[in-house]
């Protein structure tokens, strides 16, 4: 007569462990996160006007100041300022960046005591003032959407770079709005 | 190398019945405890994941990206946004743009005398069914003027019983009674533990002029950076715009030091308890000195009694993680735990289970070899000798 071994304890408890383990994996429903990440940013990158960077400053610049305070829309302006008025002032896969007047709101390497690691984005300054001494630069299509690619690496133009731009001013739907779509950028 | 049958270990742990139970309950709640830190983590991070939506971006005040309660908006920004920034999805003509005020107020029961709760509020408009498609209203409708939608762990959070905010109940916010006009549930987020009422509501009952936030949902496959641009773009409106998901990224990196304590107290637990088996299996092993002497003198080497031993503890190890896995998915999985921001359900899940149960099969095998290395060390006489 044939005598049949019992299953090894080894086996049952394997088969318990995974009993377990499939009981756990099917519980629950699926939260947010598990589910398909989120869509993809765009499409292609643009690429960059080949005469929009400049060997030289174009002439007649004035400060960001003056112009936030007297551009107009549709006008040809060339401003001259420092990258900066916020804590990533160049918008990372766009052609749009933040422009400050450096000789009415002070950045905080200006102080010898300051070790701040992030001087461009005045945070020692009031809000309202960096608001009010502050401009937006884009350089955008023709349809007047910032251009999809990273300036930075292309350019040069880093948060704390002073730059001199010549563009369009675009509609000014509020005095603290103003962008300048340009067509030339000089960095310092 | 001849090792010792199978069967010579599986009788050994029947010898004493009592001190296979001890084991196997030792294993067991130390495993459970590991689970239930594990639950815990998994399932606060599951939850402020959770809340993001994928498509979803959330527009604050600059200088407010931790915190929307602190956040300042103002009024016109939603239908701005609306306006000017592309690939915003719309249903019927009608874009998905929420804005909202986030408030944590205190709030008495209306048949509950004094007693204050703390409670996350959210004013919507009806856009916000949109944006935050994780919502569902599960009884009851949405909430009219001077009425509130409760989320399902809202009583959790303010630790009452679930039926103290049935519909019909009342709650009182600024000396005003608010009725509960139904319930909500958005599994897996930190809105279900909230309190939702209308927009122009909260306002007046908070004096808010401005807002907290607006989300926006983006259309699939359009450019989430577009919201970026905007905010760059009108400098006036002093908007800061993150991911919904960044958002609450930021959120959950604020709650690691909480989570660094559950794992430390448990690890102190765990280590207490770890400690008193190795003195339990000292003793248990001391017991059998003459019986391993006797074993190697018949020609059994110690590698295989040592393998015999820790095939013992491992199956004790293993039966008590059983044991705990079982408690955990019984007990613990889904169970509402309330934190400052709100509340979550803890997560028993399959990498939770994973790991709880790996740390029983380790505990038996490390748990094993310091004592049976000090009785199996015997000279071979003097373990003769001892019985």
């Amino acid at each position: 007569m044939t005598r049949t071994r019992p299953a090894s304890p080894f086996v049952v408890l394997a088969l318990c462990l995974s009993t377990v383990l499939v009981t756990a994996c099917d519980g629950g429903a699926q939260p947010k996160s598990d589910q398909p990440g989120p869509p993809a940013d765009g499409a292609t990158a643009d690429t960059l006007p080949d005469e929009l960077l400049l060997e030289s400053a174009p002439e007649g610049a004035v400060a960001v100041a003056t112009a936030k305070r007297s551009a107009q829309p549709g006008e040809m302006i060339t401003v001259r300022g420092r990258v900066g008025g916020r804590k990533d002032p160049v918008l990372a896969g766009r052609a749009s960046f933040l422009l400050a007047d450096p000789d009415q709101i002070a950045a905080c390497d200006s102080r010898d005591d300051d070790e701040c690691p992030t001087p461009w984005d005045f945070c020692c300054e009031p809000k309202e003032k960096i608001t009010a001494n502050t401009i937006t630069v884009q350089v955008a299509d023709d349809k007047g959407r910032a251009l999809k690619l990273d300036l930075g690496a292309l350019t040069g133009i880093e948060p704390g770079s002073f730059v001199v731009v010549r563009g369009k001013v675009g509609p000014r739907p509020d005095p603290n709005a103003l962008v300048i779509s340009a067509d030339a950028i000089y960095v310092e | 190398m001849r090792t010792l049958p199978w069967e010579y270990g599986i009788r050994n742990l029947g010898r004493s019945p009592g001190r296979l139970a001890l084991g196997v309950l030792g294993s067991g709640l130390v495993v459970l405890l590991v689970l239930a830190a594990l639950a815990f983590v998994r399932g606060m991070g599951a939850s402020l994941a959770g809340s993001g939506g994928a498509s979803n971006v959330i527009l604050l005040g600059a200088g407010s990206q931790e915190s929307v309660e602190r956040s300042e908006v103002k009024p016109g920004v939603a239908g701005i946004a609306a306006g000017s920034i592309p690939g915003i999805r719309e249903r019927s003509g009608v874009p998905y743009v929420s804005p909202e005020i986030h408030v944590a107020s205190l709030v008495r029961l209306a048949e509950d005398g004094d007693r204050t709760y703390l409670v996350n509020f959210r004013g919507v408009e009806p856009t916000a069914f949109l944006v935050h498609d994780q919502v569902r209203i599960v009884e009851g409708r949405a909430p009219g003027v001077g009425e509130v939608l409760v989320g399902k762990l809202a009583a959790v959070r303010m630790g009452v019983p679930d039926e103290r905010l049935a519909v019909g109940r009342k709650i009182v916010l600024d000396e005003n009674e608010w009725t509960v006009s139904g319930r909500f549930e958005a599994p897996g987020t930190v809105m279900e533990a909230e309190i939702w009422c209308q927009l122009s509501d909260l306002k007046i009952a908070t004096r808010h002029e401005n807002l907290s936030c607006v989300v926006l949902t983006f259309d699939e496959g359009e450019d989430l950076s577009e919201a970026e641009i905007f905010t760059q773009r009108r400098l006036d409106l002093e908007l800061v715009s993150l991911r919904e998901s960044d958002y609450y990224g930021k959120v959950d990196a604020f709650y690691a030091p909480v989570r660094a304590m559950v794992w430390i107290t448990a690890i102190l637990v765990a280590a207490g308890a770890f400690f008193g088996g190795l003195n339990t299996l000292y003793a248990a092993f001391s017991a059998r000195v003459a019986e391993l002497g006797t074993l190697q003198a018949i020609g059994f080497s110690r590698g295989a009694l040592l393998a015999s031993l820790v095939q013992e503890a491992v199956l004790t190890s293993a039966a008590g993680s059983l044991l705990a896995a079982a408690v955990a998915l019984l007990a613990l999985d889904g169970l509402a735990v309330r934190i400052s921001m709100g509340a979550f359900g803890l997560r028993v899940d399959g990498p939770v289970m994973a790991a709880g149960l790996a740390t029983g099969l380790v505990l038996g095998v490390v748990g094993t070899i310091p004592p049976a290395w000090r009785c199996l060390g015997m000279p071979l006489s003097g373990a003769l000798k001892s019985g």
